[in-house]
C-alpha cells in the first residue's frame, strides 16, 4: 500500500510535468499575473464556500477498499487535472475572466467538482469516511489492551510523517525552502530569473506544488520562510518508537491487524495532508476551478449556488 | 479575565506549560500578514499557505478540525501549543486581546481585552 501511495504522488507529479512541457512554467506563472487581485488569495475559502454551499450528486459505495479508492483518487484526480488545463486554456488565450463566462465550461466544471467531492471529505463514500472508519476499528481494538489517554496518543501516532517519503505538505515545504535558500540563495523569483531555472527541480517543486504555480506567492512564502525553523524534526520517530513497543504488548493477532489499520490511516493521512494539498483543491487545478465559479458568480450576480448560475447562463439572461 | 472552554475542544498538541499571546483572528489567507511573532492564531481552519505564520505563533486555536487536521498534524511535527474544535471561538475572541492558552485544562482565558 505504502508502494501504491508512492506510485500515485508519482503519477500526480508526472501529469503536471506534462502539462508544464506543454505551456511552460513561464507562461503558466506569467498567466496566473493577470489573475484579479485577492482572486488565489481568496480561492480556498470562496471553493469551500461553494463545496458546502452546494448539493453534490455522487454514487454511494460501501465497504470501500483503501486500494480501491486510491485507485479511484487517481483516476479522478487525472480527470480534473484535464479540465483545469482546459479551464488555463481559456484563460491564456484571453488573459480574463470574462472568457470563463460560459455554460458549456461551468458544466464541465461542476461535473468535475462532483467527481473530485466524491472522493472528498464530505462524500460518503470518501476519503474521510473512509479514514473514520479504519480508525474507528483501530479505536476500538486498542481499548481492549490500553487506557483512553494511551490510545488517543497511538492514535495521533497515525498523523505524523516523518521519514523522508511520507511528510505532510507544510513540513515538505519549509524543508524545499530551505534548500531552495541553500542552492540559489534568497532570491525572489521574476520571469527572467525563472527562465534561467528551468529545469531546476527545487524551484518547479515549489512552484506547482506549494504556490499554485504564483511567483507572488513564492516569494511571499519565500521571504516569510528564511528565517523560519522547523521545530521539533525528530518529533515523529520517536512517537513510532513508542507506538511500536506499545503493540509488543497485545497479542501477535491483534498486532497484526493493528499494525494493518496503521498502515491505512497514514496512508490515507498522507494522502489527505499531502497529495490533496498539491494536487486537489487547494492546489494549482483547483485555483483553475474555483476561477470559473468565480467569473459565473459575477456574471450572474449568483454568490453560491452553481446550478443556479449554470440555468441563468444556459438562458443567455 | 473570562475562561474559555467547551465540550467539543480537543487539543492538537500539547504544552508543558500555558502559553500568553496576542489574538490575531484569520478568516482567510488574506489576513495572514496581521500575525506577528508570540501571537495566538485563531482561525476556522489552517492549510499549507498558514506554514510561515504558524512557525511564528506561540499557539494555534482552530474552530474545525480533528485529530488529523493540518492544524493539529502540523502543530504535533512542531511542538506549537494546539487547541481544535473550539465552536463558537469566534464570537468570543477579538483581534489583540491577551490569552491564555492553556492545553493541559483545554481552556483559553481572555486576560485583558
Amino acid at each position: 500500500m505504502r508502494q501504491q501511495i508512492e506510485i500515485l504522488g508519482q503519477e500526480c507529479q508526472k501529469r503536471h510535468i506534462a502539462l508544464e512541457e506543454r505551456y511552460s512554467m513561464v507562461n503558466i506563472t506569467r498567466i496566473m499575473e493577470t489573475l484579479p487581485v485577492g482572486c488565489i488569495e481568496n480561492a480556498i475559502k470562496h471553493y469551500q464556500g461553494i463545496i458546502r454551499g452546494n448539493l453534490w450528486y455522487f454514487p454511494t459505495l460501501e465497504d470501500v477498499s483503501v486500494t480501491n479508492f486510491l485507485e479511484r483518487w487517481n483516476a479522478v484526480h487525472a480527470s480534473y487535472l484535464k479540465v483545469a488545463e482546459k479551464v488555463f486554456g481559456h484563460l491564456s488565450e484571453s488573459r480574463s475572466l470574462d472568457s470563463l463566462v460560459d455554460a458549456n465550461l461551468l458544466e464541465d466544471v461542476i461535473r468535475s467538482e462532483t467527481m473530485r467531492g466524491w472522493v472528498g471529505k464530505r462524500s460518503p463514500s470518501g476519503l474521510d469516511a473512509l479514514l473514520n472508519s479504519r480508525v474507528e476499528q483501530l479505536e476500538e481494538l486498542l481499548q481492549n489492551y490500553f487506557d483512553a489517554d494511551i490510545v488517543d496518543e497511538l492514535l495521533s501516532v497515525g498523523g505524523v510523517y516523518e521519514d523522508a517519503c511520507f511528510a505532510s505538505a507544510e513540513t515538505e515545504m519549509i524543508r524545499l525552502f530551505h534548500q531552495y535558500k541553500h542552492e540559489f540563495g534568497v532570491v525572489q523569483l521574476t520571469p527572467e530569473i525563472l527562465a534561467q531555472f528551468a529545469g531546476k527541480d527545487v524551484p518547479m517543486t515549489l512552484l506547482r506544488e506549494f504556490c499554485r504555480c504564483s511567483l507572488s506567492e513564492f516569494n511571499k512564502k519565500l521571504s516569510l520562510l528564511q528565517s523560519s525553523n522547523l521545530r521539533a524534526v525528530s518529533e515523529g520517530t520517536h512517537a513510532l518508537e513508542r507506538l511500536a513497543s506499545f503493540l509488543e504488548e497485545i497479542p501477535e493477532d491483534d498486532r497484526n491487524r493493528a499494525a494493518t489499520l496503521f498502515e491505512e490511516i497514514r496512508v490515507l493521512n498522507y494522502l489527505n495532508l499531502n497529495l490533496e494539498v498539491k494536487y486537489s483543491f487547494k492546489g494549482w487545478a483547483g485555483l483553475m476551478h474555483v476561477v470559473v465559479f468565480t467569473a459565473c458568480s459575477n456574471a450572474t450576480n449568483i454568490p453560491i449556488n452553481v446550478y443556479a448560475m449554470h440555468a441563468k447562463l444556459k438562458k443567455g439572461d | 479575565m473570562k475562561e474559555l472552554t467547551g465540550e467539543s475542544w480537543r487539543v492538537g498538541c500539547h504544552a508543558e506549560t500555558p502559553v500568553t499571546g496576542r489574538v490575531v483572528i484569520v478568516q482567510s489567507e488574506a489576513d495572514l500578514h496581521k500575525v506577528c511573532k508570540g501571537d495566538v492564531i485563531v482561525a476556522n481552519q489552517t492549510d499549507v499557505n498558514y506554514t510561515p505564520q504558524m512557525l511564528l505563533a506561540s499557539a494555534v486555536v482552530t474552530v474545525e478540525g480533528g485529530r488529523y487536521s493540518h492544524a493539529a498534524t502540523f502543530s504535533r511535527e512542531n511542538k506549537i501549543p494546539c487547541i481544535i474544535g473550539t465552536s463558537g471561538i469566534m464570537d468570543e475572541l477579538r483581534d489583540g486581546d491577551i490569552v491564555i492558552v492553556n492545553t493541559r485544562s483545554k481552556t483559553i482565558t481572555i486576560q485583558k481585552t
